[in-house]
């Protein structure tokens, strides 16, 4: 059945013990409206009454005591559907973070206009759409004082608002130690054992264990590079011998922050390529033992990889690779939201535009280096990241939603992926020419929502 | 994701993605195509086709070890001396959309059908050139989408022959395998429980007495061709009071005779009956603008085999016509224009619904039938008293002109085909991986 886009009205009264519904739209929904029903939003469901009304219009008004056992912020347009013995109202959609304050209505947080991008997508949706985090979170009723996003004379003012626990959780957890703490750990316990709740996003992807899943699969196998953990010193001259270009990763990195570029030529030595937080650095090396001893002392192998290096295209002599942004729908499909390329920055090690790359559209970029191979190459671009999507997803058995991937094509023109996200950053949808991927993105988010809380 | 295409020496070439091709030794491989498994040798690129090419994309899938490259959709007619019969214009669609969505096309006559080498000649259109192609020795396909479009054509006894022929082969897959039978349609439809309540009251004409039955019942009624098509030769009898009026529609107007007794009714009508006809109980339909109008609907399995409906068109009659035939005077409207005046907003999604729901328990019944179908057009007649009626189905449905509906139409036919001969994404996914791929193509 498909859930029914209704007005819901809040009435300041106490005169009526129950919830107001037309007789139209009681037929419409296939109540019963002789009897009792279950009225549910988020986590919290009620036993009421049926009163009808001879209105016709779409509408269900909430008088005082209903509001108040429900637990309902506010009305305005909202889905409704009907499941057995039981009306849902919704869906509740809560982005769950942390770190964050308000003071004066307004956001206290670096990525505060990011969340506000976030929950734009509102404006043209029917939910209840809030920011929260573990700390806002009552679990003796299940209520949650969520932050909502309105606008008053065209400036955002950020409100509490109490609502019932959400249908769905949009984990944005903005980094890997603030997804350890305890209050974060205790957050996702309570959730899958307490709640009916579906978090998407669940958890930071550990590279290591992505490729795992990955590297053998008879599919997407041949997109990824030849990668060893905790590599050796002769697992990493192995790897030199075999491909020249070697990168070595923290396991757990996030930024391009501690990469290594590591090259060998004979009779020259090994160079190494870097970025020291401010600087592109390069610097030559008689061994390899001495340039592992420099930047990686032994205990920090142990979180490290040696990958495969991929001699990229490159655009104007500069290497490129690719953001690819994929969301589900609301079939629960995926879908390319966006293909970015990242220009990598004079002798930087990575394309990250902190180290001095560029960014702009895939589509053109692969024209301007494929010319009318350019939209093949695209397409093969597509076809790998939803592949990839589809295994990692049936993998680790995860509710996922959204993923960006590092995606690279090499100078034979295969494609390589280098790394999977599961809280890819939104930086790519900043350029102009990505203001209809950005709309389309935010707006999958609540698509998919909508499919994980039955409101479709 | 891979791509055929004919190179400029009249060889075949297999476009694989860069990185499946350089994991191969060899730069060709042997495919198997068609439902006869033909060998065919293809020589392999890592490049998308020459713009200027003859091309298509196809799947890719491994079973015993071989790789199967497909599917083969074969749009059967039957020959017009060097040329074939039927429309072009949709040909040339389903074939582009293959290219977007990923099957081998093409035309084939039943003339043309090599029975010993399990080939055939066929007609490719070339995007580039704008003209069609003749291709030899093309594989029997793994479907075959019966478009033969006259029924004259499918009872000759070669045709005839053809199909069974098709139809016993056991890797192939015949899709719309004849026309509907009027009668027997009604037939199958009536005696079902689950949809006889949509099925007006009909009777094959063949007596007086059959007439009188169903004029004692109800005041209007429709007489049909069996083997009708485009509402050609459909005629309306209303009784008043005193008498029968006999609507006959013609080329400009409707020619109205007036009878006194049902006896002279039949009188005048019975040496007119040159084919087999059905009566059938008239319903007082809603009207758009004082015009009859019909629901024309279209379903399809889709890429699971499952019925879907794929679009709804609404077809108004002429002033005072009977049928909505667009070529007989009909036109298009689109459902919300029509029906939104009649029903409000919250009805009409209401009643669009329901119309679902009829259309695919309809459909369902007529697959219990003959499960050869994969898609059909239907009439469906709503009263003023927001009552659903069946007119007729149609397996070889014309084409729709709405653009969404032609394109979902367009995107369907490929789906299912791939769904039938097992060319799925799912297929494509396991074949065209490392090690199974791989492994197909170097031993080619």
């Amino acid at each position: 059945m498909e859930s029914k886009r209704v007005q819901i009205q809040l009435l300041q009264s106490q005169q009526y013990n129950g919830i107001i519904i037309s007789t139209d739209l009681c037929k419409e929904l296939g109540i019963d409206s002789q009897k009792n029903i279950y009225v549910q939003l988020g986590e919290r469901k009620v036993w009421t009454r049926i009163l009808k009304t001879k209105r016709t219009d779409l509408s269900i008004i909430i008088p005082t005591s209903l509001r108040t056992e429900l637990n309902i912020p506010f009305g305005g347009k909202l889905h409704v559907i009907v499941e057995n013995d039981t009306l849902r109202i919704g869906p509740v959609v809560g982005i769950l973070t942390t770190g964050i304050q308000v003071k004066d209505h307004q956001l206290i947080s670096q990525r505060a206009s990011f969340f506000k991008h976030l929950l734009s997508a509102q404006k043209e949706e029917s939910l209840f759409y809030f920011l929260f985090t573990p700390a806002d979170v009552n679990w003796s009723n299940k209520i949650v004082s969520g932050l909502f996003l309105s606008q008053n004379n065209g400036v955002a003012v950020w409100r509490r608002g109490s609502i019932p626990f959400p249908d769905v959780v949009y984990n944005r957890i903005p980094d890997r130690g603030s997804e350890r703490t305890a209050s974060v750990q205790d957050f996702k316990t309570k959730l899958a054992n307490l709640t009916q709740a579906q978090m998407f996003n669940p958890t930071f992807f550990n590279k290591w264990a992505i490729h795992q899943q990955l590297v053998n699969h008879p599919t997407v196998g041949q997109y990824i590079p030849e990668t060893f953990h905790s590599p050796n010193l002769n697992t990493i001259q192995m790897m030199l011998k075999k491909y020249r270009l070697v990168y070595l990763k923290p396991v757990g990195g996030s930024l391009g922050l501690g990469i290594l570029r590591i090259t060998f030529k004979p009779g020259e030595g090994y160079f190494c390529r870097y970025n020291n937080g401010s600087n592109n650095i390069l610097r030559r090396y008689r061994n390899l033992s001495s340039l592992i001893a420099t930047h990686l002392p032994r205990q920090r192998m142990n979180n490290y990889l040696v990958q495969q290096g991929i001699s990229l295209i490159k655009y104007e002599d500069r290497p490129l690779d690719f953001r690819v942004h994929v969301h589900k729908n609301r079939e629960n499909q995926w879908v390319v939201a966006a293909i970015a390329a990242k220009i990598a920055g004079e002798g930087s090690v990575t394309t990250h535009v902190r180290t001095g790359g560029t960014v702009l559209s895939g589509q053109e970029l692969l024209k301007e280096v494929y010319y009318s191979q350019g939209e093949y190459f695209a397409e093969q671009v597509r076809e790998c990241t939803i592949q990839l999507a589809e295994v990692i997803e049936t993998k680790l058995k995860q509710n996922i939603g959204e993923l960006g991937f590092d995606i690279g094509i090499d100078t034979k023109g295969r494609i390589w992926m280098f790394e999977a996200n599961s809280r890819p950053g939104r930086s790519i949808f900043k350029y102009d020419s990505f203001k209809e991927a950005d709309q389309r993105s935010i707006h999958l988010i609540v698509d998919y929502s909508r499919y994980l809380s039955k409101f479709n | 994701m891979a791509y055929l295409s004919l190179g400029a020496d009249h060889t075949w070439i297999l476009h694989i993605s860069p990185n499946l091709y350089h994991k191969t030794q060899k730069k060709s491989s042997l495919l198997k195509v068609g439902a006869k498994e033909i060998n065919w040798r293809t020589k392999l690129s890592m490049k998308f086709p020459e713009p200027n090419s003859l091309f298509t994309k196809v799947k890719l899938t491994t079973k015993k070890g071989a790789l199967f490259a497909g599917p083969f959709l074969g749009i059967l007619t039957v020959s017009r001396g060097a040329d074939f019969k039927g429309n072009k214009n949709n040909f040339i669609d389903i074939i582009q959309a293959a290219k977007e969505f990923g099957a081998f096309v093409f035309v084939f006559t039943v003339e043309e059908i090599n029975w010993n080498t399990g080939t055939t000649g066929a007609f490719f259109y070339h995007e580039g050139k704008k003209e069609w192609i003749h291709l030899k020795d093309l594989p029997l396909p793994n479907v075959v989408y019966n478009r033969i479009p006259y029924r004259e054509d499918e009872q000759k006894q070669y045709v005839h022959n053809a199909l069974n022929r098709l139809q016993n082969i056991p890797e192939l897959h015949l899709y719309n395998s004849q026309f509907f039978n009027k009668w027997a349609l009604y037939g199958v439809l009536s005696r079902n429980p689950n949809v006889s309540k949509w099925i007006p009251e009909s009777r094959l004409l063949n007596s007086l007495e059959d007439l009188e039955q169903l004029a004692k019942v109800h005041r209007l009624l429709y007489l049909k061709p069996i083997e009708g098509k485009a509402g050609i030769g459909i005629m309306s009898i209303i009784h008043k009071q005193d008498s029968y009026l006999l609507k006959i529609p013609s080329q400009q107007r409707t020619l109205t005779h007036r009878f006194s007794t049902i006896d002279s009714l039949w009188k005048y009508l019975k040496p007119r009956l040159i084919e087999n006809y059905i009566v059938q109980q008239g319903v007082s339909l809603l009207t758009h603008k004082d015009c009859r109008f019909d629901i024309r609907v279209l379903i399809q399995k889709d890429e699971n085999g499952l019925w879907q409906l794929s679009g709804v068109g609404i077809r108004v009659a002429g002033r005072g016509g009977i049928t909505t035939h667009v070529p007989r005077g009909g036109s298009i409207a689109s459902p919300e224009e029509v029906l939104l005046p009649h029903l409000g907003q919250d009805g009409y999604e209401q009643k669009m619904k329901e119309l679902k729901m009829t259309v695919l328990e309809i459909a369902n019944a007529l697959s219990e039938h003959d499960p050869s179908l994969g898609e059909m057009s239907m009439d469906i007649g709503l009263t003023k008293e927001g009552r659903f009626w069946f007119f007729e189905a149609n397996a070889k449905p014309m084409k729709f002109d709405e653009p969404p509906i032609r394109r979902t139409s367009l995107k369907r036919i490929i789906q299912y085909a791939q769904y039938l001969s097992d060319f799925t994404t799912k297929g494509e996914m396991q074949g065209a991986g490392q090690t199974g791929h791989t492994r197909a193509v170097t031993k080619g």
